[in-house]
C-alpha cells in the first residue's frame, strides 16, 4: 500500500506524520519532499536509494532492488530525474507497495505520480486560516483525501492500525472516516 | 542642498561597503563608486563635490581631481566621520566646481548632466524550510513600508497564494491591492512595476532569479528584525504597553 503525506503548508508537520506512520507500520520511508524523510529514517543497513537511479537499471536487478528496500526499510529518495524516468521509477514504487507498505512524504507540492498511484492522501492541516485555506484547496483537487490534524503521534498509530493492519494498541483517539477528518481528540 | 560623493577603494566590495555606510547620512548622495585607478575617467561622467575612501588609498593624480578627497579610518565609521565634516564644513559651502582653470574648462563642456533616480528598494525573502515565517516576514516587511507612505508591490513567486491571504485577500491569479501593497502572482519585472517604491518577493523556499537583496529567513522573524532589515525604526512602545 501506498500513503501520500501532504501538507497544507510547510512547518505543520507533514514529514512528522510520515516518520510516525513509517516507525508504526514498519513501512519503507519515500521522501518526495526535502530530504528531512530520507535523512532521519537512514540506517547502517539501509543507505538511501535515489529513485532516479533505478531507471538506468535491468529489470532483474530492479526487482533484488525492490525486496532489499523493503525488507530492509531502505529509505527511498524522489529526485527531479523521477520525473522524467517515471516509467521504471513508478514500477519501482509499484512493486514496494504491492511488497510491503510505503509512507510518501510528498512536501507542499507532492508528484503528481504520486499522487495517482496513492491508495490513501492524508493531508497535513492546521487550525489556522492559511492552512485552512490551502486544506480546502487540495481537497478540491483530491476528493478523496482526508485532513489530519492534532496530535500527529497519535493520528499516525490509528492510520496504522485502522488501514496498515498494524496490531491495535490501547488508544483513546479514533480513525472518523465518516467525517474524513482524523483529529486526535475524537 | 545634497552633497554629491563618490566612493573610492581599491576593490569594488569595499566601495560598495562605504557607499552603503553613508547613504544613510542626510543630504548625501552617492553618485558612484570605482577604484582609485578609475577616479578621474569616472569623474568624467558625475558630478561630485566629495570623494571619500578608505584611509591608505591612493588616488593618483588626486591634486589635480579638484575634489576633496575624506579619508575614512573605519568602514563603520563612515557615517560618523562623513557627518562631522559636513557639519565642519557647512558654514562654507564645499566646492561643487573644479577650481583650476583647465577643470573648469572641462566640467562646462564634457560633464553629462546627472540626477540620480531614487533607489527602488527590492528584497527577496526565502526560507531554508517550510513554516519558518518567510511570507510573514514579507508581509510584514511590505506592511512597514506602506506605512511610510510607500508604493510596494509584493510578488508572490511561490505561487501559494499566502501573501494574499495575510493581506485578506482571496488568492487569485491576478494582482489585487490592499492599500498601497499590490500583489502579483508572478515575478516579472516591467515598466510599470518599476515605479513602485519597493519590490518585496517571497521566494518560498528558493532563492529566485531575480534582482535583489536576498535574505534567508531561518527562524520567524519580528515587526522589530523586519523594520532593523529596512532601516526602519518603529515608534517606542508606551510605558502602559510595555508594562503589559
Amino acid at each position: 500500500m501506498l500513503i501520500l503525506v501532504v501538507g497544507a503548508k510547510g512547518g505543520i508537520g507533514t514529514t512528522t506524520l510520515a516518520q510516525h506512520l513509517c516507525r508504526q507500520a514498519n513501512a519503507v520511508p519515500l521522501d518526495a519532499a526535502d530530504g528531512t524523510l530520507a535523512l532521519d529514517m537512514t540506517g547502517p543497513g539501509a543507505p538511501v536509494l535515489d529513485l532516479g537511479l533505478t531507471a538506468q537499471w535491468t529489470v532483474s536487478r530492479r526487482g533484488y532492488a525492490v525486496e532489499q528496500a523493503v525488507e530492509t526499510r531502505q529509505p527511498l529518495l524522489w529526485t527531479p530525474a523521477c520525473a522524467v524516468w517515471r516509467t521504471p521509477v513508478m514500477a519501482f514504487v509499484w512493486n514496494a507497495a504491492l511488497l510491503g507498505n510505503v509512507i510518501a512524504d510528498g512536501g507542499t507540492t507532492p508528484p503528481p505520480a504520486l499522487v495517482d498511484a496513492a491508495s490513501l492522501v492524508l493531508i497535513v492541516s492546521a487550525d489556522t486560516p492559511v492552512a485552512q485555506w490551502h486544506e480546502r484547496r487540495l481537497k478540491q483537487q483530491w476528493p478523496q483525501a482526508h485532513a489530519v490534524v492534532g496530535d500527529l503521534k497519535a493520528a499516525a498509530q490509528v492510520i496504522a492500525e485502522e488501514t496498515l493492519g498494524v496490531k491495535k494498541k490501547l488508544s483513546a483517539v479514533s480513525f472518523q472516516r465518516s467525517a474524513k477528518k482524523l483529529t486526535a481528540d475524537g | 542642498m545634497h552633497t554629491n560623493v563618490l566612493c573610492v577603494a581599491p576593490q569594488e566590495a569595499q566601495a560598495a561597503a562605504l557607499s552603503d555606510a553613508v547613504t544613510a547620512v542626510p543630504d548625501v548622495l552617492v553618485v558612484g563608486i570605482c577604484d582609485p585607478q578609475r577616479t578621474e575617467q569616472m569623474l568624467r561622467f558625475v558630478s561630485a563635490g566629495l570623494i571619500i575612501t578608505l584611509e591608505g588609498t591612493v588616488i593618483p593624480n588626486v591634486d589635480k581631481l579638484g575634489i576633496p578627497v575624506l579619508p575614512i579610518p573605519k568602514l563603520d565609521k563612515a557615517a560618523e566621520v562623513l557627518t562631522a565634516y559636513l557639519k565642519a564644513q557647512a558654514p562654507q559651502q564645499l566646492p561643487t566646481q573644479p577650481s583650476t582653470p583647465a577643470a573648469v574648462a572641462a566640467a562646462s563642456t564634457s560633464r553629462l548632466p546627472f540626477a540620480p533616480l531614487p533607489r527602488q528598494l527590492r528584497l527577496g525573502f526565502y526560507g531554508t524550510r517550510g513554516g519558518v515565517g518567510t511570507t510573514t516576514a514579507v508581509v510584514i516587511a511590505a506592511k512597514l513600508l506602506a506605512a511610510q507612505g510607500k508604493s510596494v508591490a509584493l510578488y508572490d513567486a511561490a505561487q501559494r497564494g499566502d501573501p494574499y491571504l495575510l493581506l485578506d485577500l482571496a488568492p487569485s491569479d491576478q494582482p489585487a491591492s490592499s492599500g498601497t501593497i499590490t500583489v502579483y502572482p508572478d515575478l516579472v519585472l516591467d515598466d510599470a512595476r518599476v515605479s513602485y517604491d519597493a519590490i518585496l518577493v517571497d521566494g518560498g523556499r528558493e532563492r529566485r532569479a531575480f534582482p535583489a537583496r536576498w535574505i534567508v529567513v531561518d527562524k520567524p522573524l519580528s515587526e522589530a528584525d523586519v523594520a532593523r532589515l529596512l532601516g526602519i525604526t518603529l515608534p517606542a512602545p508606551s510605558q502602559e504597553a510595555a508594562r503589559c
